[in-house]
């Protein structure tokens, strides 16, 4: 497993430095804005695409075929694809607690403590129920059939969403700390994203299993 | 003891079948695999690598079925695929750090040994390697982890003369430990004669023969002969045939030779050619 995630580093040193430049960006964005987290949800999602990177490059290199010559199973490359995930939206999430305490010395307004905890939630949920969304897909129909797949369903379930939020007047871009769940609902929320996660990552393995490369 | 034995085995691709009713590599040999571009050499490794499922039949490697804890026995295999699989951002150096996570028993420094020896560079990056390069590279990653057996498909395509001769003397001297085996799958004819201890010919998923290397060109003869003398010779006799604007170059087995003909000593390449030739019905 070690293995498989330090191969993964490797690959996104070199080809994903523009990814996590944005990730940076987006984040710093979201702090030192008008206190809206969709900067902050987009970073999230960019880490979510992370692991989906290094599968389109493990395809192109033939990695993926390669890799189960090696001693690792499929379920082997499912997990760490996930852990990797875990790893990337964990890394999101370190990286807003740290600019956002750096910012709180500056002389510009940071987020309270309870706006913190909601926006740090909400991240790692959007992060869960992306990767739990799409990861299955992938592994079902490889990188270049299921990138088109799950573009078509994120549209949609993004429509949804914002469909809901209009219907309750409000913005998905003006979404505010502190104003809209209250945190003690978003962590249920958190364990139902978990557990969402947890069976995708069982699925994915099946999907992953049939799959003949 | 069989390194590698396969029983039964049949696996199907659409119109494609590769049919293994017994197959075995002994323990301590260098077995060579040949055959026509489709003819199923890759199949072949891929389901001993388990890569993909066979329809039916077993696949023991090292004496263990391949269907059950197979990542253990795979410590043991070093692998050499038709495509090196190397990520190509990925530099030599970064590929041994890589490869002393995945075996427990890596050896860096006979990792730089082989790099030095096949004249990789350490720092470059993979998509800046030649064919011949990568193949190299994926060769060290097989010699340097104390593997019993070695799979290779196509090890020395895209190598020249020295560079493939440096790598046969590598096999070589891997087969050297007694227990150490190699299955390799090539086109290069001159290479398996040079090598192998036995030859398996693969034609269309069927294995046509599997024969030892030494007694090869005893057990097959050439013979050729006028469209008269070709009358006389029982069809079920003749294994391969090519027709040349003077005569026929017919294939057969020596002891089926009629003592009205001359045999002549067959090479493994006119061998396969000839085969290949009839089972396609080119003569």
């Amino acid at each position: 497993m070690k293995a498989l995630l330090l191969k993964d580093w490797y690959i996104l040193v070199k080809q994903a430095r523009w990814s996590f430049m944005l990730i940076f960006v987006f984040i710093f964005v979201s702090i030192v804005g008008k206190g809206t987290v969709f900067y902050a949800l987009i970073a999230t999602m960019v880490c979510s695409m992370l692991p989906v990177s290094t599968m389109a490059y493990d395809q192109m290199s033939r990695w993926d075929v390669y890799v189960l010559a090696l001693p690792f199973s499929k379920k082997d490359i499912v997990y760490s694809k996930y852990l990797l995930v875990l790893i990337s939206i964990s890394l999101s999430l370190v990286l807003m607690i740290l600019l956002n305490g750096i910012v709180a010395v500056l002389p510009i307004k940071a987020m309270t403590m309870n706006q913190m905890g909601q926006v740090l939630c909400l991240q790692a949920i959007l992060g869960l129920l992306f990767s739990a969304i799409n990861y299955p897909i992938i592994f079902k129909l490889g990188v270049e059939k299921g990138r088109a797949l799950y573009m078509i369903i994120n549209f949609f379930l993004m429509a949804i969403v914002g469909a809901l939020l209009s219907l309750k007047g409000g913005d998905f871009k003006n979404i505010s700390y502190g104003t809209s769940i209250p945190f003690a609902q978003l962590l249920y929320f958190l364990l139902g994203a978990l557990c969402i996660w947890l069976l995708s990552v069982f699925i994915s393995f099946r999907f992953s299993n049939k799959r003949e490369l | 003891m069989n390194a590698i034995e396969c029983k039964n085995v049949l696996k199907r691709y659409g119109d494609f079948s590769l049919s293994l009713p017994s197959f075995s590599v002994e323990e301590g040999t260098i077995m060579g695999l040949v055959g026509a571009n489709g003819a199923g050499k890759s199949t072949v490794i891929r389901l001993l690598m388990r890569l993909c499922r066979p329809e039916c039949g077993t696949i023991e490697i090292l004496g263990k079925d391949n269907r059950y804890e197979f990542n253990t026995v795979k410590q043991n295999i070093g692998v050499v695929l038709e495509e090196p699989g190397i990520p190509d951002s990925i530099s030599t150096n970064q590929v041994g750090s890589i490869m002393q996570q995945v075996y427990k028993k890596w050896n860096p420094l006979i990792f730089t040994d082989l790099l030095n020896t096949l004249s990789l560079p350490s720092d470059k990056p993979f998509k800046e390697f030649s064919r011949g390069m990568k193949m190299k590279l994926s060769l060290a990653i097989a010699l340097s982890h104390d593997a019993r057996l070695l799979i290779l498909d196509e090890p020395t395509i895209g190598l020249d003369p020295l560079a493939r001769d440096e790598m046969l003397d590598l096999f070589l001297d891997f087969t050297r430990t007694e227990n150490h085996t190699i299955l390799f799958s090539s086109h290069i004819t001159s290479d398996l004669e040079k090598i192998c201890d036995q030859i398996t010919y693969l034609e269309t998923g069927k294995v046509l023969f599997s024969e030892n290397t030494e007694t090869l060109s005893e057990a097959y003869a050439k013979v050729v002969c006028k469209k008269s003398q070709l009358e006389d010779i029982a069809q079920a006799s003749i294994l391969g045939i090519r027709e040349t604007p003077y005569c026929y170059e017919v294939l057969m087995r020596t002891p089926e030779v009629p003592t009205f003909l001359q045999k002549q000593k067959v090479s493994l390449e006119e061998l396969i050619i000839l085969m290949a030739k009839k089972g396609r019905g080119v003569a």
